[in-house]
């Protein structure tokens, strides 16, 4: 056994799971709903791009934090775990060069949404600059350039045992591409791949003076960081089918309570005020309900009309309660309720009346969201909303639910 | 000496845990370890083990610090860990091959002290197993067993009582003895104060991170007039009369 053949065996364990577990993600309620999504955002862009005129502001700022937004996610897959402390310790010096090699897999895998989103900028850099489309290799060579500062900046992070120097190195090449990308979008593309280059050319003489002062690897860093990148990954495909490795930290959020208290009511069952916690302390639960507010309601506000308006309302509405019902597992991992001795019926019960209370509430943003065009639109999302909440609450929910208890 | 500590201030963060942590381990001699939770016991081997940088004072082992040779620096320590760490997707028998790589022993010579470890800790015919499936005791022998066969010169364990049943405890007792009297240093941390007063040869009792009291038993008897009393006895009244348990 060497130290490569080991971290090779863990990265074949590590992507024949993801692969299994994609085959549950692309399923094809999700490729559809994805596709609906694409199609119906690609209209609203096309729309919206013909508008822009050349030099305007705006739309160039919004480029801006997507660009720097999608170059920012995603970091080192160094698949170093917890029992590494206790066995691989003396190894550091070849487990360095292991994880050095980690950052250009990673860039490689990375680099692809970058690559999308630079693609789809193209057509408002080409409405604002008043460039051609030829030059898109540019920009994309611009844009993979800055995740690979960014991936390298992440990388001598690992070395730093102070931790406020360690978090300026974990995010300093996200200060660099923003300060890069507003060169390329508002100044010239060339002018942002010179930048690029030049910080490039810097990291590799500053990493070479680094090796020689013979930082040490800061292994409980290291190994929190995979496993924080893991749990995002399996916690984003724990929405679509049941992962067992997801651990949740959940968060008091203090703000909330009143909240969480008003629904609870004065006399709450026993699963409804768990899974009511559950939900908003739960940041998978609840900041996927946030997000996929967030992106319904701006796609509603670009639709133009009101049949795009309405099958945009219900898909979300859709997409957030079937990506809800996973939340019935919280029963399965909570030990109590085996012992309460309660209904069984009330977890399906809690669920549903969960559910319905924030499609109601998102339903009622949407409809604001279409009151701010007109009435009609507004009233139409409304009472199509309210009998889609019906149907999926009292119809759909129930047997699906028990479906899942039968796994 | 072996492992000396010196004046180490140090933490997670920028605020210090451990404030002028001074000890030391010497050649077959056992320490334990003593405290509260949160009294910064943990930190403490955190720091011996490298894994934390100590913000000022520095800690040697054999006259180095970590940062003059890492490399023999780390292979001369054995760790136990308070929570038993092992990879899931390896066997018993992995786990101790993995040790044996990283710790530059022989394939044939781990083995070979290996097995009376694995015969003493009754884990010799679950060698094909996955130690992730084993109970929490079960898996702390495994700990035992890789950190044993390295036959460091320093030996590092944390609070190694917990889960294992009582035949486990006298046989792990037992080994800690044999170790010793070969020569090597063990640095111990635990709760369990019976065990502790049986088999160390002196004490260092941190509370709120600061060394609050070192030396052996006849010592910390003299020094809390409290002749005749265990260390129990002696923790207790100290903890009272300090306010630790508040």
């Amino acid at each position: 056994m060497t130290i490569q053949s080991l971290f090779k065996q863990r990265s074949s364990i590590h992507f024949k799971q993801l692969s299994r577990y994609m085959k549950y993600v692309l399923n094809d309620h999700f490729v559809l709903a994805l596709l609906l999504i694409l199609g119906a955002a690609g209209f609203g862009y096309s729309n919206y791009v013909q508008t822009i005129e050349q030099g305007a502001i705006l739309p160039r700022l919004i480029l801006l934090i997507l660009m720097v937004g999608v170059v920012a996610g995603g970091t080192i897959t160094t698949l170093m775990q917890q029992a590494d402390i206790a066995f691989l310790l003396p190894l550091e010096s070849e487990v360095i060069p292991v994880l050095k090699k980690g950052v250009l897999k990673s860039l490689l895998i990375l680099a692809f949404p970058v690559a999308f989103v630079s693609a789809a900028a193209m057509p408002l850099l080409v409405a604002t600059q008043g460039i051609s489309f030829n030059v898109w290799p540019l920009f994309l060579v611009t844009s993979v350039l800055f995740k690979y500062i960014d991936l390298n900046f992440q990388f001598m992070s690992f070395f730093q045992s102070d931790v406020v120097k360690r978090g300026l190195y974990t995010h300093a090449g996200k200060i660099i591409s923003l300060l890069g990308f507003t060169l390329s979008i508002f100044v010239e593309l060339s002018i942002g791949l010179i930048f690029s280059l030049t910080i490039i050319l810097i990291q590799f003489i500053y990493s070479k003076k680094m090796n020689q002062a013979s930082n040490r690897l800061q292994w409980n860093d290291v190994i929190a960081k995979e496993e924080n990148r893991q749990q995002k990954l399996y916690r984003f495909i724990n929405l679509f089918t049941e992962v067992s490795f997801v651990e949740s930290h959940p968060r008091r959020l203090k703000w909330l309570d009143k909240i969480i208290e008003f629904q609870s009511g004065k006399f709450p069952q026993p699963h409804y005020f768990y899974i009511l916690r559950s939900f908003y302390r739960n940041p998978s639960y609840s900041g996927l309900v946030s997000r996929l507010v967030l992106i319904g309601v701006l796609l509603i506000s670009f639709s133009t009309t009101i049949v795009l308006n309405l099958m945009l309302s219900v898909l979300f509405l859709y997409l957030i309660g079937f990506q809800l019902m996973p939340i019935y597992q919280q029963f399965k991992q909570n030990f109590y309720f085996q012992l309460y001795p309660i209904q069984e019926t009330g977890k399906i019960k809690s669920i549903q009346r969960l559910i319905t209370e924030v499609l109601a509430v998102v339903l009622v943003i949407f409809t604001l969201t279409g009151l701010a065009r007109d009435i009609y639109s507004g009233a139409s999302i409304l009472l199509v909303g309210i009998i889609f909440i019906l149907l999926f609450t009292r119809l759909y929910l129930p047997k699906r639910l028990k479906r899942m208890e039968q796994f | 000496m072996s492992l000396q500590i010196q004046l180490v201030t140090g933490g997670y963060t920028r605020r210090p845990i451990l404030k002028e942590v001074s000890f030391d381990v010497s050649d077959g001699e056992l320490v334990g370890l003593i405290g509260l939770n949160g009294a910064g016991k943990s930190t403490t081997i955190k720091h011996i083990m490298g894994l934390l940088e100590p913000f000022e004072g520095n800690i040697t082992l054999n006259g180095k610090t970590i940062n003059e040779d890492s490399i023999e620096y780390r292979k001369n320590i054995g760790f136990v860990p308070e929570t038993p760490v092992l990879y899931d997707e390896m066997t018993l028998k992995e786990h101790i091959e993995i040790t044996a790589m990283a710790y530059g022993i022989e394939k044939e010579m781990a083995f070979k002290r290996a097995e009376p470890l694995l015969s003493l800790f009754r884990l010799k015919d679950r060698l094909e197993w996955f130690p992730s499936d084993f109970s929490k005791g079960m898996k702390q022998k495994v700990m035992i067993v890789c950190a044993f066969l390295i036959e460091p010169s320093l030996y590092v364990i944390d609070e190694p009582f917990l889960g294992l049943d009582p035949l486990a405890i006298r046989d792990l007792l037992k080994l800690m003895e044999e170790r010793k009297q070969a020569g090597a240093s063990i640095l111990m941390s635990t709760h369990v104060l019976t065990n502790a007063e049986k088999i160390c040869d002196s004490f260092v009792i941190l509370h709120d991170g600061k060394v609050f009291a070192k030396g052996n038993l006849k010592e910390l008897q003299l020094e809390f007039q409290m002749p005749g009393a265990s260390l129990d006895e002696i923790y207790g009244r100290l903890a009272d009369e300090e306010g630790f348990a508040v």
